[in-house]
């Protein structure tokens, strides 16, 4: 028969319903005479079983600005692998129209197989999105005048802001310079029915027609109309109802 | 035996595939942050420590093999990340044979049965004491058996360890946890 020191690796496979049907005998032969691994037994039984009856409340839960720091990783990451390479890729692949020097700031997602503009814009607006909107968000309204005049005056260029819209369940939250654009993009943060969204605004000509994409668990909608460039996005679900958010700002901005 | 796996679909298109690789391993974040704060027991060393795993992860996602398990894939440079930065700390890496570990395994237990301590509801703050105050190794093999339900092969590829150890740790783990909260419900 098996002794103490032999058995105590058994244990834990046993209490699992995991142990091989040999080793199931030895350790049921053991306990029945020793008194002190049958002990032990019930003991890791206990254990085993508060942990996995508490295991979803266990986990100390990470806060949202780790989540985003993770998901920034992600570019930082492909923004370090190969520069050289990078570079080359893109010069023969994006033209350098002026519009498309904002996608350059935006080259590390590139390196995630992303392969024209608007993907590479809705994967780095959800990346910002995710980082800023909750974050950087007023929990009340905001003055749709005054933060126009307040961004004229920081970035050089006039900027519409479409105020709050009952009809189409937008509160204006605030609007911010987009750090990852080095401030050239206008991001309008607003309160979509209790989930955050985003507008951003690139003061160019960027892409052609009407795109829709999903990155990361978040769509974005984005168009260019006289001479901008604007990107609707959020994490919310309710696809439908994101037409009407854009049909709202196609009708305000100018 | 049954535990979660999800396999990264190996027959998505090149262009999606390294977004659907983010995704997938950015939604382990609470599996991955809960362990962290475990093993380090600091807020801001297991931040560090699952910031650098995200980092490793994505700078060397074209070493992942699709198909194989991504969550295990990440815990591994997780742990070996851990590693690393308790070496830069100057701290011992693993405390397996410290003299801690022989006091805490021949610690007697209280006179409670198994069954009392359930029905006492033991909190999950104390829950998380027991555990924080277990040795190092047998904690992180208990947590990642019983909470993050891996199999007793993937911990062992995990830790680089046999297949024994990780069994023998599990084992000594959860009798150390054991006794662990039956002494503080004794004090208390």
């Amino acid at each position: 028969m098996k002794n103490c020191r032999d058995v105590e690796p058994l244990l834990a496979p046993y209490v699992d319903g995991d142990a091989a049907p040999e080793d199931r005998a030895a350790v049921d032969a053991h306990i029945e005479a020793c008194g002190c691994c049958r002990d032990d037994l019930t003991a890791q039984r206990v254990a085993r079983d508060l942990l996995h009856a508490r295991r979803e409340r266990l986990r100390d839960a990470p806060t949202p600005q780790l989540r985003a720091r993770c998901a920034a990783q992600a570019v930082r990451a492909h923004a370090q692998v190969a520069p050289a390479a990078r570079r080359t890729l893109i010069s023969r692949q994006v033209p350098l129209a002026a519009a498309a020097t904002i996608v350059l700031a935006f080259a590390a997602v590139f390196g995630l197989g992303l392969n024209n503009k608007v993907q590479a814009l809705a994967f780095q607006m959800t990346v910002d999105h995710v980082k800023c909107a909750r974050f950087n968000s007023s929990p009340v309204a905001a003055d749709p005048v005054l933060l126009a005049q307040q961004w004229s005056a920081k970035a050089g260029w006039p900027l519409t802001v479409p105020a709050s819209s009952e009809p189409a369940g937008l509160e204006l939250r605030s609007v911010r310079r987009c750090g990852v654009t080095d401030g050239r993009v206008a991001h309008l943060i607003y309160d979509w029915r209790g989930e955050p969204l985003s507008v951003y605004v690139l003061n160019s000509k960027a892409v052609a027609g009407t795109s829709q994409v999903q990155r990361l668990g978040h769509q974005s909608v984005m168009w260019s109309q006289n001479g901008r460039t604007y990107v609707v996005l959020t994490g919310a679900s309710r696809r439908e109802d994101l037409a009407g958010v854009v049909h709202y700002m196609r009708s305000n901005v100018y | 035996m049954v535990f979660r796996r999800r396999s990264w679909a190996a027959d998505q298109p090149a262009a999606d595939g390294a977004d659907s690789f983010a995704q997938e391993a950015l939604s382990y974040v609470d599996s991955l942050y809960g362990t962290a704060m475990r093993l380090t027991r600091r807020v801001t060393d297991a931040e560090d420590l699952v910031q650098d795993t995200y980092l490793k992860a994505f700078r060397s996602s074209s070493q992942f093999k699709r198909g194989t398990n991504l969550k295990a894939w990440l815990f591994t440079i997780l742990h070996n990340t851990f590693l690393n930065m308790r070496r830069h700390d100057g701290r011992n890496p693993v405390d397996v044979d410290s003299d801690v570990v022989e006091r805490a395994a021949d610690m007697t237990a209280s006179q409670h049965t198994p069954e009392q301590l359930l029905t006492r509801a033991t909190l999950n703050a104390d829950l998380q004491a027991a555990l924080d105050q277990i040795p190092e190794a047998f904690r992180q093999a208990v947590w990642l058996r019983d909470v993050e339900e891996f199999s007793y092969a993937e911990i062992a590829d995990m830790l680089e360890v046999p297949i024994g150890t990780v069994m023998s740790r599990i084992s000594r783990g959860r009798r150390m946890l054991y006794e662990r909260l039956a002494k503080t419900r004794m004090v208390g």
